[in-house]
Order: C-alpha cells, then structure tokens, then sequence
C-alpha cells in the first residue's frame, strides 16, 4: 500500500507537483493577501511611476507643438529633457526653482529643530509650568492645513508699503510695517513650513528626551561637568538620531510642499509652483520630469533617514526608560518661560483662525469699520457682486464638502482596510521574502512627494479615461495614506500572539470570522486610528489632488485655492471653514479613540 | 486684355472673401483640420433657430457645456429654461462646466475617444486663441459653426473661430492727488523711473492671457506703433540692441522691471489695493471687470481708455472667449442652438450683469456707463492667437526670464 502511494508520488510531474504547492499555499488567506496585495501594489506604485517616465518623453499635449516643430502627439522625444537640464533655459526653469526649494526646506528644517528641539527640551527636561496646554497647542499648527499658517502670515504682516498696499492686521492694530522681505519670499516660506513642521521635532526629540536615562546626565552632573557642557556631550548627541530624522522629514516634506511657496513664495520660483504652471499650461513635459525629479529626492532622502536611524518604522521609537527623569529647575523662569511659549504656541494656532474671521468680515479688506456678515450668510449674491452668495448658503461650497466628505470616507476605508489585511498577513508571515516585499510596497508612497505622486497619477489618468473623476481621486488618495493605515495594522497584529486566532482556526472557523470577530474586536483601537488618519489627512489635503481634480469633483481644498485669488473674503471664510472642520473631526477623533499626536511627549 | 484683369481681380477678391468669411465648417482655408461634424455645422449655418430646434428635439443624451468662466453655469441654466421643456432637457441632464482650457482640450480628447460619448460636452467656449489654434490645427475634436442668422452681426474675422464674446484689461489708476501726478497719456511713459514699482500687473507667468498680450504686442503692426509711440515720447527713432530686436521688445522688458508683479494674489487684489486713497498715483493693469465689486472703491479709480485724451498706443488689452462645437459630443444641433442663444442679448444675459463684459454680437448692448466693443477694438490690443504660436517658443520663456 505505502509502496504504491509512493509510486503514485513519484508519477506526478515537477508542473503538477508545483501547482499542487501552490495550491496549498493560496489555501492560506494570508499568503492570498500576500501575493494578491504585492500585485495590486505594484500595479498601483510601480506603475504610475512607470509611466510617468514614458511620458516624459512622449509629445503628451498639442500645446507642446509650439515648441516641437514638425512633431505629431504620441511621438517620442527627449526635449524636455533637454531643455529642462541643457538647454539655456535650463537655469531658469529647473536649476534656479531647484536652488530655491532646496534652500527654503534646509531653512525650514532648521527651524523645525530649533523651534521643536527646544519647545520638546523645555517640556521634557525642565520643570516649565503649564506642559499640557503648551503641549496641546503646539501641535496645532501641524493639525490645521498646510497653508493657514501661510494665508495667516499674509493677513497678518500685510501693510501699504508693499504692493498695493492694503493693511494686515499687525499695520491695522500698531502700524508697524515690516519690509517685503518679511512678508513674501524665501525666508517667511521657510519660516512658515518650519513652524508647520516644528510638532515634528517636538515629537521626535520630544519622545527621545522623555525617556532617556537620566543616570547619564547626573553621573555628568557628580563630575561636576557643567550645563552647557552635559547638553553639548550627552543630551545632543542622544537625540542626534531624533534630529537627523526630523531634519530629513522636514526637508522633503517641504521640498514637495506647494501651497505655502504658492501663496507667500513671492517672485520665487520652486519646482512644485512651477510644475503646475507647466502642467496647466499643457507643458505636461516639463511637469512631467519635475514630478520625476521630486519623486527622486524624496525616495533618497527617506531612504537617508532609514540608513541614518537604521529602522525606518521607529521615526518614534524610545528606548531605555530608567524612569529617573530629572528636571532642571528653571526656577521664576518656570512661569516666565511658560508664558512666553502659550503666547507663542497661541500666536500661531489661535491668532489664524482669528485673522480668517476678521477677514471674512470686511468688505474692504483691512478696514474693520466695513463689518458684515454677508460673506457667511448672504442667500443672494453678495456685493462682490461675483455670483457668489454667502458660503454657508452657496452651493459651490457644499458640493465641494460632500466631495471632500466622500473622497475621504471612501480613502479611509479602502486605506484602512488594506492597512488590517496588510498588518495581517505581514504578521503572519514575517520575515519571508513576500511579507517583506508587501511590507516595503505598502509603505512606497509615503515616499512619493504628493504633488509628484499627483502628476504621476494624472498621466496615466489621461491613458485610463478618468481625468478629473472622483474613482481617480479616490484611488490616489488611498494609495497616498495606505502607509498610514499599514503601519498601524502591522503593528496592532504584531502585538497579536499568534495562538488567539490558532484557537479558533482549530476549531474550523472561517478565516473572515476569525478577523471580523475576534481579530479586529482585540485591536479596535489601533485598526481605527489607521482608518482616522487617512480621513483627516484627506480632508486638508491640496497638494495631492490639485492638479487631479476636475469641475465636477472640486474639493474644499482645491475651490479655496481658486478662491484664494479672485475672492479674498469668500477664501478667508472658506478657510475657517476648512480649519474647523479639520479641528473638530480631530477633537472627535481624539475623545473616541483617546489618539493625539503629542501623546508621550507633553500630552495625555 | 482688360477683361482678363477684371476677371483676375474679381477671382482674387472672391478668394479674399472665402476665406474672410471662413465658410461654416472647420476645415475652413484658416489651416484647421476638417472634422466630421463640418457638413452638420454648414447645414446648421443655414437653419433658423426653429429648425435647429426641430432637429434637436430628437436628440438624446446629456447636454453639457464647458466654458472657462463661472457663468456658464447660469447660461445653460437660462437656456434650459427656455427650450428645456421641447428638448427634455433640466437641471441633472443639462449642465454647464467651469474648466480651465488645457482641462477641456484634455476632457475633449479623452471624451472622443469613448466608444460612448453620451454623457460629454457638446460645445465648449475656449479663452485662450493661441491653443485653440493650435487644436483646430492638429486635432478634430473642435469644429467651428456661426449661423447666418449673425454672419453680419460680427465682424468677418471673428466668425472663424467664432468669437462669442470679450474682456478686457485695462490701464487704471488711483486719482486721489498725491505724490505723483498719475495720469499718463504714452505707454513709455511707465517706463521712468517715477512708476518703479508702483505699477500692477500680475506676472505672465502665472496669468496665461498676460503673456500673450505681451506676446501680441512684437506683432509687426504693433511693433510699428509701438516705434511710433517710442519717436513720439522720446522724440528719436528706436534703436534695436542686443536682445532688444525691435521697440515691443524694449517696452516688454521696462515695462516688467518697473511693474510689481507679484506682491499681491490677483487682479482682485490689485483692484481692491489700488482703490484705496494712500495708492495715490499706482497705476494697475487688470480686469474692468473688478470694478463691479463693492469691495473697490471705484472712484478712486480712473479708466485710462475713458480719458479725453487716451493713451497712446494702447490703453489696455482684449481677449476673446471663441465658441466651440465638441465634434463628437452626443447634442450637436443643441449645441447649435446654444450658440446661438449666446450670441442674443438674452443669452448674454449672465455676462452682462456688469461692465468688462462685451458680446461679439453688435446688437447687444454694453452695461451702463461702459463703452461698446468697436472702442476697444480701436484702443486696445487684442490678442492674436496665430501670431502668439509663431513666437511663443522663443519669447514665453525670455519673457519668464525678465528680472
């Protein structure tokens, strides 16, 4: 009998024998979620970058005839490659808005660190009075949308002697003017990404000064090693690791930053700036590299940082809590120093929202005698005599809300739900070659710069028919927030033992009930927070769909940047509208789920 | 032998005349390839609004519109309420589109490549003439259609492509006396360094229809003014240097050193900034439009066109929005007859609500207190969407390059 079984064995062919493995294999709904996901991953990572290449040397629009004598659409060339990087126009076009968004993100990340390097110090290391609030403010300006602090800075520094001259709120209220330097330009657009990014560096440096061992600093303290000296020899060189990876994050997130060189950058140019004026002019070529370009640096830039911090999933991995944190005592300076950070910290999350309001309420900008409220709710037109009635009543705007609200439900449940099976089967079958692939290529796209993951996703929109549709923009946004969702699902599942769901796999119940009932119930909280972050994000996000979004699916986002130039008072309110909304799903979020972003530094 | 002469004369003015008039179709003598809707549209041109109507009645499908203007939206609105009860057409089968114009060429194409074009745009007004040239050049998915029922409304140079109506930027500045007697009458006047910085026009780059007036501006009938003007305001010929080819070049070039082009959004913020009284003597060059809005103190401003004596050569710029039908759009003769419901007063209507807006159609009257479309055909520059494609290549990145 055995003799003949192993007969039988040997009669089937190495093909059979493979298809057989392979059979059992898919029989496993981890290895389907494996093989499955590396494909549709691939397809939807891999291959927009695929053709973003292609098309950049493809004549891609007849506007780019002009420049292409004789040439027909579809036929390849390697002009724009040409004229973006040899050409004699090569200097204005890529070098000079290449020089100048690689200066505004080293100024940014700069003073990302020292605002958030220290702000993190005094709140961890010092005994600073009024932490919590401090430590809740902070973040806010990292919260709200990238371009209210911008949109702010403007309404705020804005005075007669630059431009036309109407007043911000600083001339309005004390006539201070200050120079165009300082309201348009490289250094206030540094300046602006610095304080948005800051809440970086207070949770990365934050996180590692909370819980480093503090024998270090008080064996130094015995020796009778000085203050200056205890910082510059153990406490910096402790949180080196921290700063590296806020000053990368920093610098590539604002080398792909676009709203904030948009409305403030003034007579500079960036790559991002320029790549929509290309793409909107039909120059998609030269649009098309930039992307490329940005893609480039933002993978080697990320894969720097993974280099420099060794694992590129512990950004806020602490390590060696001793649980002996010593305070420095700052003495009267507790009070002072609190004071001056909460009118810091309130300055640039509370006085924004103010200025908006302020704004929205005049009808010359700037002269707060011409109070009304017909920007918020006029049901006829307004004044401005633009066709547009008050935004609460203008039906523009809640299209563009129930477009917002439907792009980002829709993102952050594919988002999150390909996070949990993602975290699933990256659990189950770690440390194999497809666990580790998937793991990777669910992580790719937080590599990508939106504004180039948004160009990539525009070409092959144009091959598959859907410019401008809601499916496209859906798609993109959660292929952009899956890493998001996967982080949280790989490590809500790797906490997960393993034997919980052997139990009842023994007991023959089907994979799905496995999941629905016993799986996800255990880690609920943290699966939610990968559904979360996808539908914040999505809802105050520009850069990612501003070249993406058609007339039929205009975003809030994307209508306040068309508004932004034509209609101030309209923008501010639409603005405020934004923010508030943003702010209160947060502070939902944060009441359900007990998550906030300063957690473990100076908050709950 | 005088017979032959009249003859050939008689041949070469009927030559003249086609392509003058352009015919209705597209392939129409102006360089623009023939589509298949062309027999549709020169069969259309023929038809009074009733048999429009008649033959639109029995098609089916969406109708939509595309245009890059807001007010689209109300044009179709109004005219589905005139013709959406004959037509089966409401407010979720009839819609109009706010695109911008590389959006609609894009849409256009992908839309006819669709085995089902149901539900794209029948016809599309376009603002920018260089691209649309362009596309009636190298594609099919435009084609061009005016009816006789206008033919002698509107010029014969506007019925190919036809042009459904206009806007204009012009020269205004605050009139509140000040420091700088702002009145100019030579558009090198704003050259001198008395208006350093104190003149507003958004950059080129950022505003395509900026560029291409500048652009407009090195054709040869305009360089020949402009060294008119130059002779007449310096009191010497023009003398070409370097990069400097002929007097538009050197204008262009001042005229950007000396303007602020970007410390401000837009042309709403430059006219709502140069309304106010300490902008004395700032001159800006934007939307007549803007002055609409109760946001811009409109008397503090003076309309440079509208002075007694008006500024020479120009006094601002004009642009054109061009009616176009989608060739395989589902509704052609609907689009038929929305075009020419454009083209009454009527139709006309959401544009008209305020001054900076002008139909091509002569019979419909400008608002209030503005001047009619012929004025500014003789004080402006009106953009040359031909001419701008011949030189774009070589002066749209020297014009981006002016510091």
């Amino acid at each position: 009998m055995a003799a003949s079984v192993l007969e039988k064995s040997r009669k089937v062919s190495p093909i059979g024998l493979a298809f057989r493995h392979f059979i059992q294999f898919l029989r496993v709904p981890a290895n389907v979620i494996l093989v499955v996901g590396c494909l549709v991953l691939l397809y939807f990572t891999v291959y927009p970058a695929i053709t973003l290449i292609s098309s950049s040397f493809t004549v891609s629009s007849i506007n780019e005839l002009v420049f292409l004598k004789g040439a027909k659409m579809g036929d390849l060339t390697g002009y724009w490659w040409w004229y973006l990087f040899a050409s004699p126009y090569a200097v204005q076009y890529f070098y000079e808005p290449l020089k100048n968004s690689l200066l505004m993100s080293l100024m940014s990340s700069v003073i990302a660190i020292l605002y958030g390097g220290v702000v993190a110090f005094l709140i961890t290391r010092t005994n600073i009075k009024g932490k919590k609030i401090i430590s809740s403010v902070f973040v806010f300006p990292y919260i709200m949308p990238s371009w209210t602090l911008a949109t702010f800075w403007k309404n705020f520094f804005q005075n007669p002697s630059i431009g036309t001259g109407v007043g911000g709120m600083l001339y309005n209220l004390f006539h201070i003017s200050v120079p165009y330097e300082m309201v348009y330009g490289l250094v206030p657009s540094a300046i602006v990404l610095g304080l948005h990014y800051a809440p970086f560096a207070y949770i990365l440096i934050g996180g590692i000064l909370k819980n480093m061992d503090a024998n270090l600093e008080e064996a130094a303290t015995i020796l009778q090693a000085s203050r200056f000296k205890i910082i510059r020899k153990i406490t910096l060189p402790i949180v080196m690791p921290a700063i590296m990876s806020t000053f990368l994050l920093v610098f590539a997130s604002s080398m792909s930053a676009y709203a904030v060189p948009q409305y403030i950058g003034g007579g500079y140019k960036f790559l991002t700036t320029y790549m929509k004026m290309f793409i909107n002019g039909g120059r998609f070529g030269q649009g098309y590299i930039m992307g490329i370009v940005l893609i480039v640096l933002g993978v080697s830039i990320l894969l720097a940082n993974q280099l420099l911090t060794g694992k590129r999933k512990n950004f806020t991995t602490v390590s060696g809590k001793s649980g002996q944190i010593s305070y420095i005592d700052l003495k009267w300076g507790k009070w002072v120093g609190a004071v001056i950070l909460v009118v810091i910290c309130l300055f640039f999350s509370i006085a924004p929202l103010v200025t908006f309001a302020l704004e929205s309420l005049c009808v010359i900008p700037g002269d707060y005698s011409t109070f009304t409220l017909e920007y918020w709710i006029s049901q006829g037109s307004t004044s401005t005599n633009n066709g547009l009635k008050g935004i609460l009543f203008e039906p523009e705007v809640w299209k563009a809300f129930g477009n917002s609200l439907l792009l980002s439900v829709s993102c952050a449940l594919i988002a999150g739900s390909l996070g949990v099976l993602v975290g699933y089967a990256v659990a189950k079958k770690r440390d194999t070659f497809l666990s580790k692939a998937l793991d990777n290529l669910a992580f790719l796209p937080y590599l990508m710069p939106s504004m180039a993951l948004g160009v990539a996703f525009l070409s092959i929109g144009k091959t598959w028919g859907l410019q401008g549709s809601m499916i496209l923009l859906i798609i993109v946004g959660s292929i952009k927030y899956l890493p998001f969702a996967s982080r949280s699902g790989i490590s809500a599942m790797m906490q997960l033992s393993s034997e919980i769901e052997e139990s009842a796999t023994i007991q023959n119940i089907p994979w799905w009930k496995r999941m629905v009932r016993i799986i996800f119930p255990i880690q609920k909280s943290t699966f939610i927070s990968g559904y979360i972050l996808p539908f914040t994000s999505c809802m105050r996000e520009l850069s990612l769909f501003v070249l993406l979004c058609g007339a039929q699916t205009t975003l809030l986002t994307t209508l306040l940047d068309s508004w932004m130039q034509y209609w101030p008072q309209h923008a501010n309110a639409l603005n405020l509208l934004i923010i508030v909304t943003v702010l209160l799903i947060n502070f939902i979020v944060n009441r359900i789920t007990g998550a906030s972003i300063d957690k473990g530094v100076g908050g709950k | 032998m005088k017979k032959k002469l009249l003859a050939a004369a008689l041949i070469g003015l009927a030559a003249i005349g086609i392509t003058a008039c352009g015919g209705n179709g597209g392939g129409d003598g102006d360089g623009a390839l023939s589509t298949a809707l062309d027999p549709i549209a020169e069969k259309g041109s023929k038809m009074t609004n009733e048999e429009l109507l008649a033959e639109a009645k029995k098609e089916s499908g969406k109708f939509i519109a595309y245009g890059n203007t807001s007010r689209i939206k109300d044009a179709v609105n109004n005219f589905v309420a005139k013709y959406g009860a004959e037509l089966g057409l409401n407010a979720d089968n009839a819609i109009g589109s706010k695109k911008s114009d590389t959006e609609t060429f894009t849409l256009l194409g992908n839309e006819a490549e669709s085995a089902n074009n149901s539900e794209g745009a029948s016809m599309t007004l376009i603002q920018d003439s260089a691209t649309l040239d362009l596309y009636r050049k190298n594609s099919d998915i435009l084609t061009n259609y005016h009816s006789n029922l206008f033919d002698s409304k509107l010029d014969a140079n506007e019925l190919v492509p036809l042009a459904n109506q206009y806007i204009n930027k012009l020269f205004m500045w605050n009139n509140v006396e000040g420091e700088v007697a702002p009145k100019f009458t030579n558009v090198w006047e704003l050259l001198d360094a008395k208006y350093k910085n104190r003149i507003y026009f958004k950059a080129p780059e950022k505003e395509a229809v900026n560029k291409n007036f500048l652009m407009t501006l090195t054709s040869p009938s305009w360089v020949t003014k402009m060294e008119k003007a130059y002779k007449d305001y310096y009191g010497k010929d023009f003398q070409p240097t370097g990069e400097l080819k002929n007097a538009s070049y050197a204008w262009i070039k001042g005229f950007l050193q000396n303007a602020d082009t970007t410390s401000f959004g837009g042309d709403t913020d430059i006219a709502n900034g140069l309304s106010k009284p300490e902008n004395s003597g700032k001159v800006g060059l934007f939307v007549l439009s803007k002055l609409r809005s109760s946001s811009v103190l409109s008397d503090n401003l003076t309309v440079g066109a509208w002075e007694q004596e008006s500024i020479t050569p120009f006094a601002g710029f004009m642009y054109g929005l061009y009616a176009q039908l989608a060739t395989h759009g589902p509704r052609p003769y609907t689009a038929m007859l929305f075009t020419n419901y454009l083209m009454t007063e009527e139709g006309f209507k959401p544009w008209a609500s305020s001054i900076g807006g002008y139909s091509a159609n002569k019979d419909v009257p400008v608002h209030d207190g503005d001047k009619d479309l012929s004025f500014y055909k003789n004080t402006l520059v009106m953009e040359d969407g031909k001419w701008i494609n011949e030189v774009q290549a070589e002066l749209s990145p020297w014009i981006d390059g002016i510091k």
